[in-house]
């Protein structure tokens, strides 16, 4: 019996996401084979982080439908599953922008992102590289039925590197995952619970790790932003310019946004999926280089 | 006499986690909504996004046409949150607070429809059509 789970097991799965079929290996999540597929197949995802172990799950923005379970047992999944916490089986068929379903689905919990959230991009340092405000323009609906009062959260002060604005923070919970596992010392968490639950540091101490602003590259809208740039200018007059750093701890990938001849701020450099390039190696990217 | 059986609640309504709750006609369908939804939201983790935010969005919706300020249009609202709730969220809690809200409006929606249309009523009596006896005194409504 074991030595026949053995032999089937280095066989690759074969999937079909939108009628297009791909071949991944055993394990692989849905959204990671839409991911090989690349383009519109591609299910947007707010929570997920390919680099951070636990994450994904949360946000609901990744649903798909699996309209045949596997091969073997080819029956439909009653609910849309969350792609980025769903593995493959072999001849699954999954419908991302072909199921009706999945796209009201996704309207739907767009609409309970921003259900709460103060839209204020234009005083925002995320616009232009939020991904929610993307998220919003490709599958939201215009308006917001919602009348009553947004939700307010206390000012908190999380230290001089880092700004933290509760209220924009989609709950996506990638800075904890960051906290835990890339720096030595978890300070800040989720405290409270539903819709009152926030993030913050206990007793307001400063995250001054050395490695904390990676929370602010993984924060996809503008909760986390870097203070050493605030308001200093806006995302898309500056230009990106890839740049190397010789560092002992990471793997020196680094951005350069420059205005003319200046450069304002310095960013782990990003993948197509919004994701910092490799964290490789405990390839890390330290705050240092913010206030050089 | 036969025995409650599963099948009995076979109606489009919610059995839940096997417990039950009994109203008589006399108990206001709209309060009641209200009070699951207020517990849901208050019970929700907050983990994923529809549950965290369509929990209290119901509650909310719930709280207002309980309290005569609700319109037409909110009944279709509601049932739309519910459906984009249930069975998107990662845990049954989701799907729990969803039901209670569609069933009341796929059974009672005329009890709605009389809290709208009768919003001082609803604010002066605790019930919608059902024939509760007492009526609440509302010092701000009353003349005297
Ligand atoms: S986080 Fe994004 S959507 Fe929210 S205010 Fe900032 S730019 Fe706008
Ligand atoms: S602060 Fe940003 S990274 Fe952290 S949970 Fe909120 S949205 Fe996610
Ligand atoms: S990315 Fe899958 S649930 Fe957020």
């Amino acid at each position: 019996m074991a030595e026949e789970v053995k032999k089937e097991a280095p066989a690759n799965f074969k999937v079909t996401i939108d009628n297009i079929t791909v071949e991944v290996a055993p394990g692989t999540t849905i959204l990671n084979a839409a991911r090989q597929i690349g383009g519109d197949v591609t299910p947007p995802a707010m929570c997920y982080y390919s680099k951070l172990e636990g994450s994904g799950g949360k946000c609901r923005t990744c649903l798909v439908e699996v309209a045949q379970g596997s091969e073997k047992d080819p029956r439909p999944m009653p609910k849309l599953m969350a792609s980025c916490r769903t593995t493959v089986m072999d001849g699954m068929v999954v419908k991302n922008i072909t199921s009706e379903r999945v796209q009201d689905a996704r309207a739907g919990v767009v609409e309970f992102l921003l259900l709460n959230h103060p839209l204020d991009c234009p005083i925002c340092d995320q616009a232009g590289e939020c991904h929610l405000q993307d998220l919003g323009y490709d599958h939201g609906k215009e308006g917001t039925r919602y009348e009553f009062k947004r939700r307010t959260f206390e000012k908190e002060d999380i230290g001089p590197y880092i700004q933290l604005h509760m209220t924009r923070c989609i709950l996506c919970y990638r800075c904890t995952y960051v906290a835990d596992q890339l720096t030595d010392k978890r300070v800040h968490g989720i405290l409270d619970r539903g819709d009152h639950a926030e993030i913050s540091t206990y007793i307001s101490k400063a995250i001054d790790n050395d490695f904390s602003g990676n929370m602010i590259d993984v924060c996809p809208v503008g909760a986390l932003t870097d203070k050493t740039f605030r308001f200093k200018n806006r995302v898309w007059f500056t230009k990106p310019v890839d740049a190397h750093r010789d560092c002992p701890t990471c793997c020196g990938k680094v951005t350069l946004w420059n205005r003319g001849d200046e450069v304002l701020r310095v960013t782990a450099r990003k993948d197509e999926w919004g994701e910092v390039q490799s964290y490789d190696d405990k390839a890390r990217l330290d705050l240092q280089y913010l206030s050089f | 006499m036969k025995a409650l059986q599963m099948e009995d609640f076979a109606t489009g309504s919610m059995m839940g986690s096997g417990g039950f709750i009994v109203l008589d006609d006399t108990q206001c369908v709209v309060k009641h909504t209200y009070t699951l939804a207020r517990f849901y939201r208050h019970e929700s983790c907050g983990q994923c996004s529809p549950c965290r935010e369509g929990t209290g969005w119901m509650e909310k919706i719930l709280l207002k046409i309980d309290s005569g300020k609700g319109v037409m249009s909110d009944i279709d609202l509601l049932w739309d949150i519910q459906r984009k709730i249930e069975g998107n969220t990662i845990c049954p809690l989701g799907d729990a607070a969803a039901w209670p809200v569609a069933a009341a409006i796929r059974h009672f929606r005329d009890e709605f429809e009389w809290h709208i249309n009768n919003p001082e009523d609803c604010l002066r009596k605790n019930y919608g059509l059902a024939g509760y006896a007492d009526e609440i005194h509302v010092p701000v409504l009353s003349n005297e």
